[in-house]
């Protein structure tokens, strides 16, 4: 199997520029994520992929398979392209039962019936529905659908599989459990995908890189770990995980450190702007990274705590000072109080 | 405190009363009688000689089938028509959509007895269609055509309510554009489609006004021949022949009531 590779593909839709010229490659056996808040691009996109929609500038091709090239008038139609594709509303077909929603793909290629029945039935077994083959899809519960509408688009095996937002119409606890399957089923058939979600959570455990959208273009791309560990921008920065902002002056910025001055004090983070001292800067660090002490020191903040919160596993504390506030973690509550909070430099990126 | 509610009940009661009551008791009372008027004791003229009368003429005969022919079986062909018309611009995004919404408005700006006549000309001057101008035909292609835009709004109602994400489905599965149709859109308004085909009935077994021009030996319909009845001034046989069309579209009214469909979709 080859990679699929978008090139700078642009798409409008009426008079709004969904797509701003978007580049991105699936290769084989890998997962990509296209990650974004609503509005962004990424269900568009996926629909370009499929052949639903139609750019007006790139490529989009899977190997030396060409689906669309706007330079040279290439448009592959959808049911040419032979991917696979997982609406959010799953969208089976209510006239049809489970085993022939999951058959069509295979009956469109002339495949013959014994090797249909053989397909479908080890399909539908291999996601954990070979007893539900006779049902129609409204005698199915919401997270059963949503495995037929993944069998329905495996079933004729798809060089790349699509997926959009999977998982948004399951309830919280569902979701949790089908994205620990879909992951592993995606890992033991050694598929290849696009998944389109906006919840980081999803994406980091489904995908192997994650395409971060915003407006139409790609704020940043790599693997979870990196998007989560290193966000070049502040859009990545505050996407993935949940965050502290402090908006302040910037008193220094040299040799990869930033020193901002919020709340009177001042704090030493990573430097991820070219602003120059005296401009204003936001810096950013995730709730799990802000320590409490008890004494002052470098990167220490005093602050009050205003609420304790329990959340069963862990307690998370609010702190606020002159209209700033500050939510961390810990493992046990604090006395109400005068506290200080640290900003660890490796941890607070000024950018 | 609910005073007002009976007020408005009573009056559409008398409403009804009089709109549709005493018309239709009229009509099927006269159909029963030889005459009436002032004197006339009703128990007296009592008769089923009208419906006997009825069956002596062979035209009338020809008509009463005929209406229902084109009911049944021109409904059908004529839902099937204007599936085929919605079916061809369903999901279609093109300035020909529009073209294509504006023209089949177009012969409903055409009073029907207009289209008759227009249709009749057609008939008669156009070589290959002029065999067709004494047989059932003609009077279908006027129905279909003057009731293109209701029958049209009726199609393309229930195939909005299909979810595009059903077709699109369908596409990147691997269907092309027919198979798509064939497949998924046609089964999935099967329902519709039933429900059009009953109204459609509705509207051709009451239709006078377009067959009126086209009236001749083979091409009779109830409608128009109660025009021309009524122009010899034959009063039994046009009671008769009214209580015979209302009881064929009171039985088409009660299956459509039976099935569900939304009379007014």
């Amino acid at each position: 199997m080859a990679e699929l590779i978008v090139k700078d593909v642009a798409l409008r839709l009426g008079d709004n520029e969904i797509l701003k010229g978007v580049s991105l490659a699936v290769p084989a056996g890998e997962v990509v994520a296209l990650l974004g808040p609503s509005g962004s691009g990424k269900t568009t996109l996926l629909r370009a992929v499929a052949g639903l929609e139609t750019p007006h500038r790139g490529s989009i091709a899977i190997g030396d398979r060409v689906f669309f090239d706007a330079a040279r008038n290439i448009d592959l139609p959808a049911e040419e392209r032979g991917l696979g594709l997982v609406f959010q509303s799953y969208a089976l077909w209510p006239h049809r039962t489970v085993f022939d929603n999951v058959a069509y793909g295979l009956k469109l290629r002339g495949v013959s019936t014994e090797e249909i029945k053989r397909r479908v039935e080890k399909t539908l077994s291999q996601i954990g529905l070979g007893h539900l083959a006779a049902r129609y899809p409204h005698q199915l519960s919401g997270g059963q659908q949503q495995r037929v509408a993944i069998a329905r688009a495996l079933v004729y095996e798809p060089p790349v599989i699509l997926l959009d937002e999977p998982l948004s119409n399951l309830d919280a606890k569902l979701r949790e459990e089908a994205r620990a399957w879909l992951r592993t089923l995606i890992v033991t058939l050694g598929l290849s995908a696009i998944h389109v979600t906006h919840d980081q959570v999803e994406a980091m455990a489904i995908a192997d890189r994650i395409v971060l959208l915003d407006a139409g273009l790609i704020a940043q791309e790599g693997p979870p770990t990196a998007l989560y560990n290193e966000p070049s921008k502040l859009f990545s920065a505050e996407f993935m995980g949940s965050n502290n902002r402090l908006e302040g002056k910037l008193v220094e910025n040299s040799g990869g450190k930033a020193t901002i001055e919020v709340m009177g004090e001042r704090l030493i983070g990573l430097s991820r702007t070219k602003a120059a001292a005296g401009e204003k800067a936001t810096s950013v660090i995730r709730i799990e990274r802000v320590h409490c002490a008890s004494s002052p020191g470098p990167n220490r903040v005093k602050m009050e705590l205003k609420a304790p919160m329990y959340l069963g596993e862990r307690w998370e504390l609010v702190f606020a000072r002159d209209n700033v506030t500050v939510r961390a973690y810990a493992t046990a509550p604090l006395e109400p109080g005068d506290h200080f909070v640290e900003f660890p430099t490796e941890a607070l990126w000024v950018f | 405190m609910h005073g007002w509610r009976w007020f408005a009940f009573g009056a559409i009661v008398f409403w009804l009363f009089i709109t549709v009551v005493v018309p239709l008791f009229g009509i099927t009372l006269r159909s029963f009688v030889v005459t009436w008027g002032e004197g006339v004791k009703l128990f007296d003229v009592l008769t089923l000689d009208h419906y006997r009368e009825l069956t002596e003429y062979p035209n009338v005969i020809r008509g009463i089938l005929n209406t229902l022919g084109i009911g049944v079986i021109g409904g059908a062909i004529a839902v099937a028509c204007y599936t085929a018309i919605a079916l061809a611009v369903h999901r279609w995004n093109s300035g020909w959509t529009r073209l294509v919404d504006y023209l089949v408005m177009v012969p409903r700006a055409m009073p029907g007895l207009v289209a008759g006549l227009a249709l009749l000309w057609v008939f008669l001057f156009v070589p290959f269609l002029s065999p067709l101008k004494s047989t059932m035909v003609s009077i279908w292609l006027a129905y279909t055509i003057v009731w293109l835009a209701y029958g049209m709004r009726l199609v393309s109602g229930t195939l909005l309510q299909v979810g595009p994400e059903l077709e699109e489905a369908a596409r990147t599965a691997g269907a092309n554009d027919l198979r798509v149709k064939r497949d998924v859109t046609v089964p999935l308004i099967k329902y519709g489609m039933l429900a059009s085909w009953l109204l459609v009935f509705l509207i051709f077994v009451r239709e006078y006004s377009t067959g009126i021009y086209l009236l001749g030996p083979g091409t009779e319909v109830i409608g128009s021949l109660l025009v021309s009845l009524w122009g010899t001034g034959a009063v039994d046989l046009v009671s008769a022949l009214s209580v015979v069309n209302v009881v064929m579209i009171g039985v088409g009214l009660a299956v459509a009531v039976r099935l569900g469909v939304r009379l007014h979709g």
